[in-house]
C-alpha cells in the first residue's frame, strides 16, 4: 500500500491496474513511488 | 454448523467472491486484540535507542509506503524531490523518546515525544531551531538490539498529527545539559492525538531498511 498525504491518494492492493496506470501518468509523485518500490523489490528478488 | 472466519481468507479470494456473487465484505470493527506477546530469552528488549534522531519536515513527505502482509508497518518512505531529513547527533543519554496511551471518553489515540538535547549553539543554528519552533516534523529513531526487536528496529514518530516544539530552552551554566539546548518535540494538544503508536520501518532486513532510512538525509 502506498499513501500519499499531500495528494489524498492511497494505492491499495485491490486498487484496479488501469486506475494504478492513470496515477501513474498523472502524477509524478505517484511514478516516483511505485518505481522505488519495484526497483526495491528487484533487487531483492536479485539477492535471492 | 462450522463457522468461518472470513478474516483468515485470502483478500483476492473475497475479492472474487465479492465479484461473483454482488455481496460485499465489510471488515469489524478495529478494536480486539488478535495474538499475545512473548518474551524473547536468547535475545531480549534492550532499553534506550541509539543517539541518532533523523528529524524531517512534515510538508516534505511525498509518498509512504506499507507492508502488503502487515499493512500498518511502514516499507519506505519518501520525500519532495529536493528535500531531506537531518541528523541531529546525540551522545550517552541525550535522546530520550516515548509515547503514551491517551485514552478519552470516545476516542483513543497516542502522544508522541522526542526529548533531546542540541549541541550546536552557532546562530545558523539557532535560526534553525527558530524554525524548528514554527514548524512541523516526524522522527526515525533506531531502538537498540536489531536482532531481538524484530521489525521494530526504526520506529516513526509523528506521522500523522506531527511534532511541534513544545520546549526549547538554553541554560549556559547548566551541567547537566552541558550548556546545550534542551529540546522537547509533542504531539500538539491543540490539534488532538495521533491515531497510531510510532510505526515500524523494516524492509526486508536491517542493512536495506538502515539505506532507506539514511536515503532521507539526501537532498
Amino acid at each position: 500500500m502506498i499513501v500519499l498525504p499531500k495528494l489524498g491518494i492511497i494505492i491499495r492492493p485491490d486498487t484496479p491496474k488501469e486506475e494504478i496506470a492513470r496515477l501513474r501518468a498523472k502524477y509524478p509523485e505517484v511514478e516516483r513511488a511505485i518505481a522505488k518500490r519495484e526497483q526495491r523489490l528487484n533487487i531483492k528478488k536479485d539477492s535471492e | 454448523m462450522k463457522a468461518i472466519n472470513l478474516s483468515q481468507l485470502p483478500v483476492s479470494f473475497l475479492r472474487e467472491i465479492e465479484r461473483l456473487t454482488g455481496m460485499k465484505f465489510v471488515a469489524s470493527a478495529c478494536g480486539g486484540i488478535s495474538m499475545g506477546a512473548d518474551y524473547d530469552c536468547e535475545y531480549p528488549i534492550v532499553p534506550g535507542v541509539n543517539q541518532r534522531l533523523i528529524l524531517g519536515n512534515q510538508d516534505d513527505i511525498e509518498s509512504i509506503t506499507y507492508s502488503l502482509t502487515t499493512p500498518t508497518l511502514i516499507e519506505d518512505i519518501t520525500l519532495k524531490v529536493g528535500k531531506a531529513a537531518y541528523v541531529f547527533q546525540g551522545i550517552r543519554q541525550s535522546l530520550n523518546p516515548q509515547y503514551e496511551l491517551v485514552a478519552g471518553s470516545i476516542s483513543v489515540g497516542y502522544m508522541h515525544t522526542i526529548n533531546f538535547l542540541a549541541f550546536d549553539i552557532t546562530q545558523e543554528a539557532k535560526d534553525n531551531y527558530e524554525r524548528m519552533a514554527l514548524g512541523k516534523m516526524w522522527g526515525v529513531l533506531e531502538n537498540k538490539n536489531a536482532v531481538g526487536n524484530g521489525n521494530s528496529i526504526f520506529e516513526v514518530y509523528g506521522l500523522g498529527v506531527g511534532l511541534e516544539a513544545s520546549a526549547l530552552t538554553r541554560i549556559p551554566g547548566d551541567q547537566e545539559s552541558g550548556g546545550a539546548f534542551t529540546i522537547a518535540l509533542t504531539t500538539p494538544e491543540a490539534e488532538g492525538k495521533e491515531p497510531k503508536m510510532p510505526q515500524s520501518w523494516f524492509a526486508t532486513d536491517y542493512p536495506t531498511t538502515k539505506a532507506l532510512v539514511d536515503l532521507l538525509l539526501v537532498p
